[in-house]
């Protein structure tokens, strides 16, 4: 069968049809969950993000105009409450950004924890962890998702020129401590 | 090509990711551009480093189960969307209808008791009833004028009412007040009233 467009499915849902939906849903929820857990760091927090991304979508979907990609409406709905969900943990926590970042649990830590004890971290992502956030989405979204720099910077409101050279700091010292930790 | 421009795309060719006129054209430049071709050595060691990397992923029940978890919270927030939108919406707007109704109606009432009384013939005695028809002007209201009258004082703040002819109590009078009656009404109605006058005068 023949996969239908995300404008389609747009259209559907609109017509009060919900499947055209839980397509979207079905279509995009492991890419968007991979930038919340690159994001926010844990599966947990992920989790939570990626359902809050979709109830925003089910609400907002009618207004959709249509006028970008929809899956660039999607990343940037999901950046905004992936950083939203980093404030309010550092809010509730009440801990600077860089110890936030610093305590991040790792694979170590959560081996004891009875939840998370499957749940561990490469040494990859434990230096996309120590990026500034906003270098943390650029580096997922072009490293991982592979998205283009014009999409990259249209999601987060950003030049492209600055996109490009963003991930390139990023990938730089994402290398340097993966190699370090790799004592090399 | 510029430095920047393979710089930039530096991974994707390392990962094979370029066309192939793309990564023709990157190779002659990194061939030729030692800064370049240090930053692709460096890179494509990193690479080798975490390309194998095995991450952790979530297991398939947690896929299945978004949507439905994705519903379930959109079902409960429809539930509780109505006790929001009353406390939000409907009973302040309620209680704004109810504040304005009150308004009009006290603003009604206010008006109407300052500005008019309404006082009929049979509530008066005959000399109040003498210098009300003395002092004003009693205008007919329906084409059977006598049926109904309105007697304005002159600071408008009094409106008598009554059936003069059918008021027994002030029959005696009542040649009085067809005579200043007369005065203020036109002459289909001062008609009417003669013809009504004659029917008395005759019936007398």
């Amino acid at each position: 069968m023949e996969e239908k467009l995300d404008s389609e499915l747009i259209e559907t849902f609109i017509n009060g049809d919900v499947s055209g939906f839980n397509e979207l849903v079905r279509r995009y929820q492991e890419r968007i969950y991979w930038i919340a857990r690159r994001t926010v760091g844990t599966h947990e927090d992920a989790a939570d993000v990626v359902q809050d991304v979709f109830i925003r979508v089910y609400n907002g979907l009618k207004h959709f105009r249509g006028e970008s990609n929809f899956y660039t409406w999607l990343y940037r709905i999901a950046v905004n409450v992936a950083l939203n969900a980093i404030r309010r943990k550092r809010i509730k926590d009440f801990i600077p950004y860089d110890e936030f970042l610093e305590g991040m649990p790792s694979s170590e830590s959560r081996a004891d924890d009875p939840i998370q004890k499957q749940e561990f971290q490469t040494i990859l992502e434990k230096a996309v962890q120590k990026l500034p956030t906003k270098q943390r989405m650029v580096f997922t979204m072009r490293y991982y998702e592979e998205l283009p720099y014009e999409d990259i910077a249209k999601i987060l409101k950003k030049s492209v020129g600055g996109t490009k050279a963003n991930y390139f700091q990023a990938l730089k010292k994402v290398s340097q401590y993966v190699k370090k930790e790799f004592n090399i | 090509m510029k430095c920047d421009d393979i710089k930039y795309n530096l991974l994707d060719y390392i990962k094979g990711k370029v066309s192939n006129d793309e990564h023709k054209h990157m190779e002659e430049h990194i061939s030729k551009c030692e800064s370049c071709q240090r930053e692709a050595e460096e890179l494509l060691s990193f690479y080798e480093l975490v390309k194998n990397e095995v991450i952790w992923r979530p297991e398939d029940t947690f896929w299945a189960s978004l949507l439905p978890r994705i519903h379930h919270t959109l079902d409960n927030r429809k539930v509780q969307l109505f006790p929001q939108l009353i406390l939000k919406y409907i009973m302040p707007i309620s209680a704004a209808i109810v504040l304005v109704i009150f308004s009009i109606n006290y603003f009604r009432l206010m008006l109407s008791s300052t500005s008019k009384e309404e006082i009929t013939f049979s509530q008066l005695q005959p000399d109040e009833l003498q210098y009300y028809i003395d002092q004003q002007s009693i205008v007919g209201e329906d084409v059977g004028i006598l049926n109904t009258h309105y007697a304005k004082t002159p600071d408008d703040d009094v409106v008598i009412i009554e059936d003069i002819l059918q008021s027994d109590k002030y029959s005696s009078i009542n040649e009085i007040d067809y005579e200043t009656i007369i005065e203020s009404i036109d002459d289909q109605e001062i008609n009417n009233l003669v013809s009504i006058l004659e029917n008395n005068i005759d019936n007398s």
